[in-house]
């Protein structure tokens, strides 16, 4: 009886989860209300997504390819020509029992000459070198990468007895890593650029709907809407143009890596490498994924939260 | 119900609406409120679901001051009142299904419990059989009409009328009114604005108020 009452004047709610769930799904809906523009919104979301995405992917490439090139900071010993192979191991034991030394490989004339030869192209050039054109070389491995100890055995080693002369590759690496800084900052200030280019389309995009739906909102206000339930569709609405653009950018950078793939394989084939082009992997996928999303969720909280507030019931 | 007590309103620019307005509307009855255009009849309604603030007195409503009545508030006191416009303001690209369930569904209610009363209160006003039309598909009485299922769907215990007749001709309007009629028999309270003398004048068992520059008075020997 008392419960029979109750129901009469109560309304039987929801879960906020199934609420939840009603209004995404008809944000989802009333995207197709308004086909042509909110493809066109989001075909620019999706570029302005997938640009930062193929720039880091460009990153990403280089810093492999450069990670394959350059072996971890060491000295070469270029070694007298005319020194007996067994004083040459004598030296490289000693040097090898320094404190400061990890390993010390030996590349004698011979071997270097056949690495070389390894390379495609240099086999005729070989050929007009005479058997000891080439300098036998001690490679130290320092046990720690840093630059002080690297300098401190290229003064030692080169006190030694035999050794003509010292190289040390840090110059070249210093080089490297100006170059990837400066791709960093490229990649990090396009990123920037283009992600705000998104907040602001997704922000501008919801603020023209919320215009559009003003009376709308009016009736909504003054039959008892609150702020939170008005703004939740407009949230959800950013929400799926960003995750829609981001799928889209997804697509857009696969396709991007697949077309370059070809390319770059052929050009690194003619360099005698196996080099792939790497696209995004799952984790970086899911970032992107995620960025959309919240990018459009802060986008159109910001604008609608904003615009709602001007639009007072008259 | 609703209890006015000395409320005054003066606009931005110094314009008075009302002025030391004190009235008392009890829970389940019907009045009118009359007035010619500009007389504060809007002002006054706006004042009951808090659109406007007074300036000066207090208003309660089921017993709460809704004078100082916070932001986070108004949406709950606005389930409470059911409103009804001139220009019914349906929107226009939703069903009339839609457009009555706008309330329930504002207020969370599960899709069985929107079925159940949308359909019961479509019924009471004829228009089940239009539940999927568009309102514009429907003429000017109907449309009314739905606007007023609008506002008595989720129960409130008061409803507002702002000159719900103010665009009908007297045949409807009449039927319009007897509508509003057979909900304050189902215990709402109504409040409606109307300068339709003829209407009024054809109602004597109801409570009449007169507003005059700003002043209310209350018309002898109505609401007996």
């Amino acid at each position: 009886m008392a419960s029979n009452a109750r129901s009469k004047n109560k309304v039987d709610r929801v879960g906020f989860l199934t609420m939840h769930i009603r209004q995404a799904k008809s944000s989802f809906m009333s995207l197709w209300l308004r086909p042509l523009g909110n493809i066109l919104t989001l075909a620019v979301i999706a570029m302005a997504l997938s640009l930062p995405a193929s720039v880091y992917l460009v990153g990403k490439n280089i810093a492999k390819v450069a990670e394959e090139v350059a072996s971890p900071s060491q000295v070469s010993a270029y070694i007298q020509e005319d020194i007996a192979e067994a004083r040459i191991m004598v030296l490289k034991d000693r040097v090898e029992s320094w404190e400061n030394v990890e390993s010390v490989q030996y590349i004698s004339s011979q071997q270097g000459l056949s690495d070389l030869s390894e390379y495609s192209g240099f086999e005729q050039a070989i050929s007009l070198l005479s058997d000891y054109s080439l300098p036998a070389v001690l490679v130290i491995q320092p046990s720690e990468q840093n630059d002080a100890s690297i300098r401190d055995i290229a003064i030692a080693i080169r006190d030694e007895q035999g050794i003509t002369d010292v190289r040390l590759d840090e110059d070249w690496l210093a080089r490297l890593d100006a170059m990837k800084n400066l791709a960093t900052t490229v990649v990090v200030t396009l990123a920037t650029l283009m992600l705000g280019a998104v907040f602001l389309i997704v922000g501008n995009t919801l603020r023209f709907t919320i215009l559009a739906h003003k009376e709308e909102i009016q009736v909504m206000k003054l039959i008892g809407a609150t702020d939170s339930f008005i703004l939740r569709p407009y949230l959800y609405s950013g929400m799926w143009f960003g995750l829609i653009g981001a799928v889209s950018a997804w697509f857009l950078t696969a396709i991007i890596t697949i077309l370059l793939n070809g390319a770059v394989e052929k050009l690194s084939m003619l360099y005698d490498s196996q080099f792939h082009l790497i696209g995004l992997n799952w984790d970086e996928s899911l970032l992107l994924l995620m960025l959309g999303v919240f990018l459009g969720f802060i986008a159109a909280k910001l604008s609608a939260r904003k615009h709602l507030k001007d639009i007072e019931p008259v | 119900m609703i209890r006015f007590q000395q409320v005054s309103k003066a606009y931005r620019g110094g314009r008075q609406a009302l002025q030391k307005v004190d009235f008392h509307l009890r829970q389940g009855e019907m009045a009118f409120l009359g007035g010619h255009s500009g007389a504060g009849k809007s002002t006054l309604l706006k004042l009951i679901c808090a659109m406007e603030r007074p300036s000066d007195g207090t208003i309660q409503f089921n017993g709460h001051d809704i004078t100082k009545i916070s932001n986070n508030d108004i949406p709950l006191l606005r389930r409470n009142i059911g409103i009804v416009f001139q220009d019914h303001r349906l929107l226009m690209d939703r069903t009339v299904f839609d457009n009555v369930a706008l309330p329930m569904r504002i207020e969370s209610a599960t899709e069985n419990d929107i079925k159940r009363r949308v359909s019961a209160a479509l019924d009471k006003i004829g228009l089940l059989d239009k539940a999927k039309c568009l309102p514009s598909q429907l003429s000017g009485g109907e449309q009314q009409r739905v606007g007023i299922a609008r506002a008595v769907v989720n129960r409130p215990t008061l409803v507002l009328a702002d000159e719900p007749t103010g665009n009908l001709d007297p045949e409807l309007s009449n039927r319009t009114m007897m509508l509003l009629e057979e909900f304050n028999r189902a215990g709402v309270s109504i409040l409606v604005a109307t300068h339709d003398v003829g209407l009024v004048g054809s109602r004597p068992q109801y409570r009449r108020f007169e507003l005059n520059q700003g002043f209310l008075s209350e018309v002898e020997g109505y609401g007996q």
